[in-house]
């Protein structure tokens, strides 16, 4: 049986993410893919989302919106998340330091740091006055 | 995301329920502060079915925030595709984590 495929085009703020998490626990409910491997998908979505609706919105020129697109097959998930802001590769920042003590951790950058972990596969590509990114992820746990 | 506070004699329990993501993240920290002026606090997750670094994010605060003030901070009964993610991130070497309730609180 054929997984279903998912587009969901929502404004670029932070409030959205609740929706598209709403949105994507309905569709996995629709799979069967295996819950770790469900966490592992929303949370890339998110983290994606999320640095699209941060980037660029204390400069007023941010997003409008994004638009994540999810599609699976026996090979795997393909996820990829279009966005109108001024180009910006989130996979070219620094990745943070894992093994730092409490007192040291820093929060930045480490929700790309997750994506990146859980893809097989991670790409960003602007084309015309888009960003792209697009990861791959196994369906299995 | 819901918490329930629930009081021992020993450490106040956050009992957490839902999403702890980016459109919950300051809403639970807020809570989480809050409880924690009261002493040591363990946070309850066996009904959290998800946390992203936004969620990871309030953690950190809470453990620096009890580290600073003294008191005991541990969360448990992490379920598994959350679990998978403090390991990643290296949050479970930086927050103690128990497996039960019962241990986290006998730890406090």
């Amino acid at each position: 049986m054929p997984e279903p495929t998912l587009n969901i085009r929502l404004p670029a703020r932070p409030e959205a993410v609740g929706e598209l998490l709403d949105r994507l626990e309905g569709y996995v409910a629709a799979t069967t893919l295996p819950s770790v491997v469900a966490h592992r998908l929303a949370l890339i979505c998110e983290e994606l989302a999320a640095n699209v609706a941060m980037h660029g919105a204390a400069a007023g020129d941010g997003a409008t919106y994004f638009e994540i697109s999810v599609d699976c097959s026996p090979a795997g998930l393909t996820i990829s998340i279009e966005d109108d802001g001024p180009a910006f590769d989130p996979l070219a920042q620094e990745a943070p330091d894992v093994e730092q003590a409490l007192e040291e951790r820093e929060i930045g950058g480490l929700g790309i740091h997750l994506v990146r972990q859980f893809a097989r596969r991670v790409s960003y590509a602007r084309t015309g006055n888009r960003n792209r990114l697009t990861a791959a992820l196994d369906i299995t746990a | 995301m819901q918490i329930a506070e629930i009081r021992t004699d020993k450490v106040i329990i956050a009992s957490c329920d839902g999403r702890l993501d980016t459109s919950t993240a300051a809403e639970a920290e807020k809570k989480l502060l809050s409880l924690l002026k009261e002493g040591a606090l363990v946070a309850d997750f066996a009904g959290v079915r998800y946390v992203s670094s936004a969620g990871l994010r309030v953690l950190l605060k809470t453990a620096k925030q009890a580290k600073g003030v003294g008191v005991g901070f541990a969360v448990c009964a992490l379920q598994p595709g959350v679990r998978e993610v403090f390991e990643i991130s290296g949050f479970d070497k930086v927050i103690k984590v128990y497996a039960t309730r019962a241990e986290a609180t006998a730890a406090a």
